[in-house]
């Protein structure tokens, strides 16, 4: 039975991205060895896994070793997989480099790239993020911050949270406006390998009108009990969205 | 909705002083001794007239010079090429361009600590960009909470630069504590500022922390408005370009739709780019180089990949691009563009 990358027995931590909905989204996985190394000795072992709800994978695709040079584009389409849950669900990259352990200093991951397509077009290419295992590196591992999000008749911003851990994680969302008046959401939680999705003005009180006095503009504070991983896009009204981001770590 | 703090301190994107510099500017009637008094060197507050006279003097006949003689030119190097084209207005054939910028043992960082230098953001700026109906904006957060308590305004400055790295305009801004900054393009950028609609904003932060204090930026279209977040320079000058560990990377999967393909990156050190070359290659292992142009500091370029790699312009390769070789820290961004549905895709690299 599959289960999930093991921290305990591999030195290099897995990354995260999300597993949307196959009905919204065409997901490609870009796997190069160039994002994380120059040295033409690199090997690379690719495991993907995708989960819905439980600590043990829905699915996993060995893509296998790749050496230096070598890149696979995996479309997750040709792959037969269960559907996810409606808010989608965790993908996991277990990006392993077979021929050394991570070298002092340097980050113990390796990233890759998920590049979506929506039907209508837009989507979004974000790099895969490293969550569960990750050592704290950032002054506050509680809150993560967007500069600019936007709730008008215009504009909506779409939340996708994951927490590929084992434990639920309480979320609480704080906006405020250009000024510096605040809204906040009440406490939620998001389940263990797990994704919630839904428009920021559905969770914070009164969105729209906090905003308004800057054009629908403001800013946004992400609290949560363990570091999680969230993504935000922007959606005009009856259009795709055409960019994810991930909010900026409190950096010290 | 509870008010956060009774003082409101709403941000004023354009401080009068930016107003007054923005109108001299671009007024070739304004008087000469009014002009001379404008800022050349914002971080270290000199003036045009302090560096013409140490020119005329002739105590400054090259880039050190007018660092030592003025301290200009010292922190975030953005008056580097006003600077020159002083020196080269004055000098005529005689003067010689400095290769690449050094910074003088004397004039340490005022604001950061030992020679590190204040914190310099990059982000792309398109405005009309090859005729598209697109416009940029730029959003700074000052996040504070009951855990930062210390945390105090933060005084950000923005500057506009031409692809070739000329400073074209100056905003200056303090941000207060859970207070964020708007620059919307559309408002702030002179109309034909841009040649080609597309340029820079550089961001000159005065804080040894950073904080929350990265800006991210929207690409807005009638249809849609993409973000991500800038891209930053090295701290220290003077350690030079070293050998990167990995490569600036494009990730290429065939399109659902047509769409044009960018990369858009900015110099971010003191020493040129020479040499480089964007190289395709695909998931079969076939490669094609294109080289860049040479770059110095703060000189950017946005690559047309779609024109340049003709599988990426057909919709049919997959692979990646990829910056080669190995060496400087670009601020780099790829772009794509649905221009038929107006649909505009940033992400950094």
């Amino acid at each position: 039975m599959a289960s999930a990358a093991p921290l305990s027995t591999q030195p290099w931590l897995p990354t995260y991205g999300w597993w949307p909905p196959a009905s919204a989204y065409v997901l490609r996985v870009v796997l190069s060895p160039y994002h994380h190394s120059v040295d033409p000795r690199a090997e690379f072992a690719f495991t993907l896994r995708g989960y819905g709800g439980a600590a043990t994978p829905a699915w996993e695709h060995e893509v296998g070793r790749l050496g230096h040079g070598e890149q696979r584009v995996v479309d997750l389409s040709s792959l037969d997989l269960p559907a996810p849950p409606p808010a989608g669900g965790v993908l996991e990259i277990d990006s392993v480099r077979t021929d050394e352990p991570p070298q002092q200093g340097r980050n113990p991951y390796i990233g890759m790239w998920l590049d979506a397509r929506g039907p209508n077009g837009g989507g979004y290419l974000i790099p895969t993020i490293p969550i569960r295992g990750a050592g704290k590196t950032i002054a506050r591992d509680d809150l993560q911050v967007v500069p600019g999000v936007m709730a008008s008749q215009e504009v909506e911003t779409e939340l996708v949270l994951l927490n590929p851990v084992d434990e639920t994680i309480e979320v609480r969302l704080v906006a405020s406006s250009a000024d510096g008046l605040a809204s906040e959401s009440k406490p939620f939680e998001v389940a263990p390998w797990s994704a919630f999705h839904e428009d920021l003005s559905g969770r914070i009180p009164r969105l729209r009108r906090l905003l308004a006095p800057s054009g629908g503009l403001g800013s946004l504070a992400i609290y949560s009990s363990h570091r999680i991983l969230p993504y935000f896009a922007f959606r005009r009204p009856g259009q795709p969205i055409v960019s994810m981001d991930h909010p900026a770590p409190i950096f010290g | 909705m509870t008010p956060a703090r009774s003082t409101l301190a709403v941000v004023s994107v354009l401080t009068a002083f930016t107003q007054r510099l923005r109108r001299r500017s671009r007024e070739p009637h304004v008087p000469p001794r009014e002009r001379d008094l404008a800022l050349v060197c914002h971080c270290r507050r000199v003036t045009r007239a302090t560096v013409a006279d140490a020119i005329r003097g002739g105590h400054a006949t090259s880039l050190p010079d007018i660092q030592r003689q003025t301290t200009a030119c010292t922190r975030c190097f953005g008056c580097r090429f006003d600077l020159e084209r002083m020196l080269r207005g004055s000098l005529g054939k005689d003067y010689t361009p400095t290769p690449f910028l050094t910074r003088p043992d004397a004039l340490e960082g005022s604001v950061t600590e030992g020679r590190t230098l204040p914190r310099r953001m990059y982000m792309p700026i398109f405005a009309g960009y090859r005729d598209h109906d697109v416009s940029t904006r730029v959003v700074i957060f000052n996040w504070a909470d009951e855990a930062d308590a210390g945390t105090v305004p933060v005084k950000v400055r923005a500057d506009l630069l031409a692809m070739d790295g000329t400073r074209l305009e100056v905003w200056e801004t303090t941000i207060e504590p859970r207070c964020s900054a708007i620059l919307d393009g559309r408002e702030i950028i002179p109309e034909d500022a841009l040649e080609e609609g597309v340029g820079v904003v550089k961001l000159v932060v005065d804080s040894l922390s950073l904080g929350s204090l990265r800006p991210y930026f929207h690409i807005v279209t009638p249809t849609s408005i993409s973000t991500t977040h800038e891209k930053t320079g090295p701290h220290d000058l003077d350690r030079g370009v070293m050998p990167r560990r990995y490569n600036f990377m494009f990730p290429i999967a065939p399109p659902t739709r047509p769409e044009e393909a960018y990369l858009f990156a900015t110099n971010t050190e003191a020493q040129p780019m020479e040499g480089q070359h964007l190289v395709w290659r695909d998931e079969d292992g076939e490669e094609e180089s294109h080289a860049l142009p040479r770059l110095e500091l703060d000189q950017s370029v946005c690559v047309p990949l779609h024109e340049v790699f003709p599988a990426i312009g057909a919709g049919t390769g997959q692979g990646t691009v990829r910056l080669e070789p190995a060496l400087h820290k670009v601020a780099g961004f790829m772009v794509r563009v649905d221009g038929e549905a107006a649909l505009w895709r940033v992400q950094h690299l």
